[in-house]
């Protein structure tokens, strides 16, 4: 099993490349392992394809380390086996996926990868629907999702849904409502809930508003315009906030998968609080949204 | 079914003349009296196999029927029928398959057996990966085998006293003239741009298997089947030493429909949407309640569609 990630400091320019050069060899024997773990199951019914998991997760990687400088906390609350985590969504496009399936794969021990669900429409986008299968990603539906659990995986869903992941600047950090499926599911298969609150994801496209006209013509959601979009070439990046992940305490909801809306929203509001609490304290934790 | 027992228990086989037909009449007609109904001529036909050469809406066919001794009746027709996009072909199935349900309504058959695809879920964005026989029928209006799905599934309900079988095969892998077969002989094989959707395939011999299983268990009800795992469709390409040509999805549905007013290439424009979203059965129900496991690996499903042979290869009406 690989060592825990190495985490040493840099001061000096020589240190930045042994920084860089170790950090490589730790996320490679940790992504390793877990493609050996995988390959033993034999081929993917999703179509995950493992080499081209190595090379975006190594990329992605360096991302995680040195431009996002993630920091995260509570790993050690997430349970082994099938487990559900729900997140917190913003950020225009899904970089909270990336930076906590990241964490999963990089921050625990045993070195675990998370399985994404996305919303329906993604399917409908060339190359990003191709490439989002090869890596794990799959469609966000209930059969989905239980035969992954089945397959023992750590499943990240993100209640909020669409109008998570387009709030716009003015709206950060207040949850959008949560559905109950996720609870629901959770019953039906038995599996615990973690709670995972991240923050930075918020800031890092600062969106003054959508444009929706004409994109349902191309089936597509509503175009988001943030504040450094005209900047040359570096405005498509995200901005370098620093993320903050902390995954809370697991809870398993008991009861039947096909009680009444109104008990399944209340096991979703305890969620959004634990998440919502999360936020406050990592809030509370930062000088800015880059440091 | 045991075939010692009903040795005059007549099968009757319509679309028997067809590849898996023969394959199907093979294996059947050792053990049980065979009738062979299809209107095209049946070639290196068994010697004890009768053939009834006519239309199953003909006279001839309903006097077979009438005539009695027909225990068990197996409908084939309904896994090459994609292509029908012409209106007269599509009624002409139905009204063939509404017909046979007459007959056997009427005629005292036991049990009917009708193989549909596993296409009639329909390729559509919000698919599940594995869509079990819950989910609904959505194919294109214009395929013949999810009217006749449902047309079965009707009868199912209509009469309980007959044993009632709905088979949903995934993409038939052999040396048939399914649409899916056809496209992958075409050379090069068309894909879409930025899309690469997953596939499954399931061998002639496991589907004959399945079939004669779901026979003898004496269940009625409706069964995905598939084979062993699935692939990308660039990696069967590729298997299949194939070049593929990258097609813009926009593109493609244009395209398709001129090629088939212009008679060059006959596949109806909406099978575009087969090869941009998956479509995958989910066949625990069939390995569940009968046990069914298929024995042939995904490679040798493969040399099975290779045996359709370069002769079948080209852009050209097959």
């Amino acid at each position: 099993m690989p060592n825990p990630l190495h985490r040493a400091g840099f001061h000096k320019p020589n240190d930045i490349v042994a920084d860089m050069r170790r950090f490589y060899d730790d996320a490679s024997a940790r992504i390793e392992y877990v493609s050996s773990g995988l390959a033993s199951q034999g081929p993917d019914p999703f179509g995950m394809n493992l080499e081209q998991l190595r090379k975006t997760a190594i990329a992605a990687a360096f991302f995680y380390r040195y431009y996002f400088r993630c920091e995260v906390t509570g790993t050690e609350n997430i349970p082994e086996g099938p487990v559900l985590l729900v997140a917190n969504h913003a950020g225009q496009i899904p970089v909270d996926a990336v930076m906590i399936t990241l964490a999963l794969l990089l921050e625990t021990t045993p070195p675990r990868l998370c399985r994404s669900l996305v919303d329906r429409w993604v399917h409908r986008l060339p190359f990003i629907s191709k490439w989002y299968a090869r890596v794990g990603i799959a469609i966000g539906t209930p059969e989905n999702a239980k035969r992954l659990l089945q397959l023992g995986a750590a499943i990240l869903t993100f209640p909020e849904g669409m109008a998570g992941v387009q709030k716009n600047i003015f709206e950060a950090y207040r949850l959008k409502p949560f559905g109950s499926g996720f609870v629901r599911l959770a019953m039906s298969q038995n599996i615990p809930i973690v709670p995972v609150s991240v923050v930075g994801s918020e800031e890092q496209y600062p969106t003054l508003a959508h444009w929706r006209h004409g994109m349902h013509l191309w089936e597509m959601p509503p175009f988001p315009l943030w504040a450094h979009m005209g900047v040359p070439l570096l405005g498509i990046l995200p901005l370098p906030v620093k993320y903050r992940i902390h995954f809370a305490e697991a809870r398993c909801f008991a009861g039947d998968p096909d009680d009444d809306d109104d008990v399944m929203n209340r096991h979703a509001d305890d969620t959004k609080r634990c998440i919502r609490q999360g936020i406050a304290s990592l809030l509370q934790q930062r000088k800015n949204a880059f440091f | 079914m045991s075939p010692r027992a009903k040795d005059n228990a007549v099968v009757a086989i319509c679309g028997a003349a067809g590849h898996f037909g023969r394959l199907l009449v093979r294996r059947l007609h050792r053990s049980q009296p065979v009738v062979a109904i299809d209107d095209r001529p049946f070639w290196q036909r068994p010697a004890d196999v009768a053939h009834r050469q006519s239309e199953l809406k003909s006279r001839h066919t309903r006097n077979l029927f009438r005539r009695g001794g027909i225990h068990t009746v197996i409908y084939i027709g309904g896994c090459s029928q994609f292509v029908l996009g012409d209106g007269e072909q599509f009624s002409f199935a139905i009204e063939n398959f509404a017909r046979l349900l007459e007959y056997c309504d009427r005629y005292n058959v036991s049990r009917l057996l009708v193989l549909s695809a596993g296409d009639v879920y329909g390729a559509r964005p919000g698919n599940s990966q594995f869509l079990s026989e819950n989910a609904p029928l959505l194919a294109p209006e214009f395929s013949a085998f999810r009217d006749i799905d449902i047309m079965a599934q009707t009868f199912l309900w209509k009469r309980p006293d007959i044993q009632t079988l709905v088979l949903r095969p995934a993409h038939i892998a052999g040396a048939i003239r399914s649409a899916f077969v056809r496209y992958l002989h075409l050379s090069p094989v068309p894909m879409l741009l930025g899309y690469d959707p997953m596939v499954q395939l399931i061998h002639e011999e496991d589907l004959v298997d399945a079939i004669l299983l779901a026979l003898q268990s004496g269940r009625r009800g409706v069964y995905n089947v598939a084979g062993a795992g699935c692939l990308p469709l660039s990696q069967l390409v590729q298997m299949l030493g194939k070049t593929a040509i990258q097609v813009p999805h926009v593109l493609a549905k244009p395209a398709l429909r001129h090629m088939n007013k212009l008679r060059i290439l006959e596949f109806h424009p909406a099978y575009v949407d087969y090869l941009r979203y998956v479509c995958m059965v989910d066949d625990a129900g069939i390995r569940a309640d009968l046990g069914y496991r298929p024995k042939r690996s995904l490679t040798e499903s493969v040399d099975a569609i290779q045996l359709w042979g370069a002769s079948h290869s080209g852009w050209g009406m097959p």
